[in-house]
């Protein structure tokens, strides 16, 4: 019986601990805001894996730029629709929304209103007590390079890269989740305006690959739906997947040709992708997209 | 009793771990930076893993990546010096492996991986330290 005792107070001590070690007590208060984890079916790793899945908005922005893209002022968010973000929930998902939008800025050299984004983030990311990869030193840096544009786009990248992994270190993946749903989102309605860009051929085909992203987005968001602001953003989810069941993508694998050059291993891709999609259902696509923005940014 | 603070202990070192895997790569990531090149910076993943117990296969960390068609790709390395564990960075297309920065067959180490891909998908970055030593690193995905 003392030994059964003891076993007991072992594994309690453990599991407080083990609590204690995982979940500080700044997640408590943002807790508070209905952002409660309801214990997710899946680990936490496999969370994160998939969250890593979720492209950089730079990779969507550097195919729209070399497609001859062009970008206007009016696809991004107002910086004064900021106060309209008062939960946690809005407001993650807006560090993505005005993340991506600083991307886009940035890559098309229309940085005079950048500081007012970057302020927007800052002011976003101490909210949800993630302000310290926006500090004064990385502010600073952005002031330093800002006529270097890869070295503002890699200090902004970098930024949200440390802000999403420290957010999944501290277990706070609800959050991590809703910050790659902004960008992702905010890419794809980029993309969707794809009518001002000369070769509109290889954005249509990027905006039907986005496909396994929209699957594995949606399988997050079904993770938390238990809270009541996850649960319609899932729905908006659902539909967009269902459209995305439209979208038919061929695969063809050939082993790839590998050498060294410089030193590097050099890998030749032989295996091709083909996709297709419909007029209509980019047209779909488009409008259930510019609704789940209009949710998020209003 | 001693013996119970004893298992405590224990328990606390088994199930407390997280916290001593956690704020690593911040630094490393500026220092391996310029590696990419002419390339953009993507995504970034530290890596920290623990030294894998005697007689098994090291620990890895698998992460899913979506690649585009159409795009070069550079996959980049660097160590925290304060490590003995020295990274190995694999690509995978579902299960096979279509590259690796450490070939075993011939002992030949390299500094990145570059990757022409043509078929857009879901691929897997995989990760671990050379005989399963613990260590500290970055891997950098960079693009054209």
């Amino acid at each position: 019986m003392s030994r059964l005792k003891a076993l007991t107070l072992v594994l309690l001590a453990a599991i407080i601990f083990s609590c204690n070690s995982e979940k500080p007590k700044q997640n408590d208060e943002l807790l508070a805001d209905s952002l409660i984890n309801p214990n997710p079916p899946v680990t936490e790793m496999q969370i994160k894996e998939m969250i890593t899945a979720i492209p950089n908005p730079m990779e969507m922005a550097l195919i729209l730029q070399s497609s001859g893209f062009t970008y206007s002022d009016s696809f991004i968010n107002s910086y004064h629709n900021i106060k309209n973000y008062t939960t946690n929930f809005q407001k993650a998902l807006n560090i993505g929304i005005y993340g991506t939008d600083l991307i886009f800025m940035n890559i098309n050299d229309k940085t005079s209103s950048a500081v007012s984004y970057i302020d927007n983030i800052k002011e976003l990311a101490n909210a949800i007590k993630v302000g310290q990869f926006f500090d004064h030193k990385t502010l600073n840096r952005l002031n330093e390079n800002s006529k270097n544009v890869d070295s503002v786009l890699y200090i902004t990248s970098s930024g949200f890269d440390r802000m999403t992994q420290y957010l999944q270190e501290q277990n706070r993946n609800n959050l991590s989740i809703l910050i790659g749903v902004g960008t992702w989102t905010e890419s794809m309605y980029f993309a969707l305006k794809y009518q001002t860009a000369k070769d509109q051929k290889i954005i249509i085909e990027r905006i039907g690959e986005q496909k396994v992203v929209a699957e594995k987005i949606e399988y997050l968001l079904s993770i938390f739906k238990n809270n009541k602001d996850f649960m319609a953003l899932h729905e908006d989810f659902v539909k967009l997947k269902k459209e995305y069941d439209n979208v038919k993508i061929t695969y063809t694998n050939v082993a790839p040709t590998k050498k060294v050059v410089g030193g590097n291993l050099t890998i030749q891709d032989n295996s091709t992708s083909t996709v297709n999609i419909s007029k209509e259902c980019i047209t779909n696509l488009t409008k259930i997209i510019n609704q789940i923005r209009n949710k998020i940014i209003n | 009793m001693k013996k119970i603070f004893f298992i405590i202990s224990v328990a606390i070192g088994l199930f407390g771990t997280g916290q001593v895997l956690a704020q690593c790569g911040d630094e490393l990531l500026d220092i391996c930076y310029p590696k990419i090149g002419d390339y953009k910076y993507i995504k970034s993943y530290p890596i920290r893993l623990k030294k894998s117990r005697k007689g098994e296969p090291p620990i890895v960390a698998k992460y899913a990546v979506v690649l585009n068609g159409g795009v070069k790709y550079k996959i980049v390395g660097c160590n925290a010096n304060d490590f003995e564990g020295k990274l190995v960075i694999s690509l995978y297309n579902g299960d096979v492996m279509i590259g690796s920065t450490y070939d075993y067959n011939v002992g030949k180490e390299y500094p990145g991986i570059e990757f022409e891909c043509k078929k857009s998908g879901v691929y897997y970055l995989s990760f671990y330290f050379r005989d399963g030593k613990e260590g500290c690193a970055i891997c950098i995905l960079a693009q054209k």
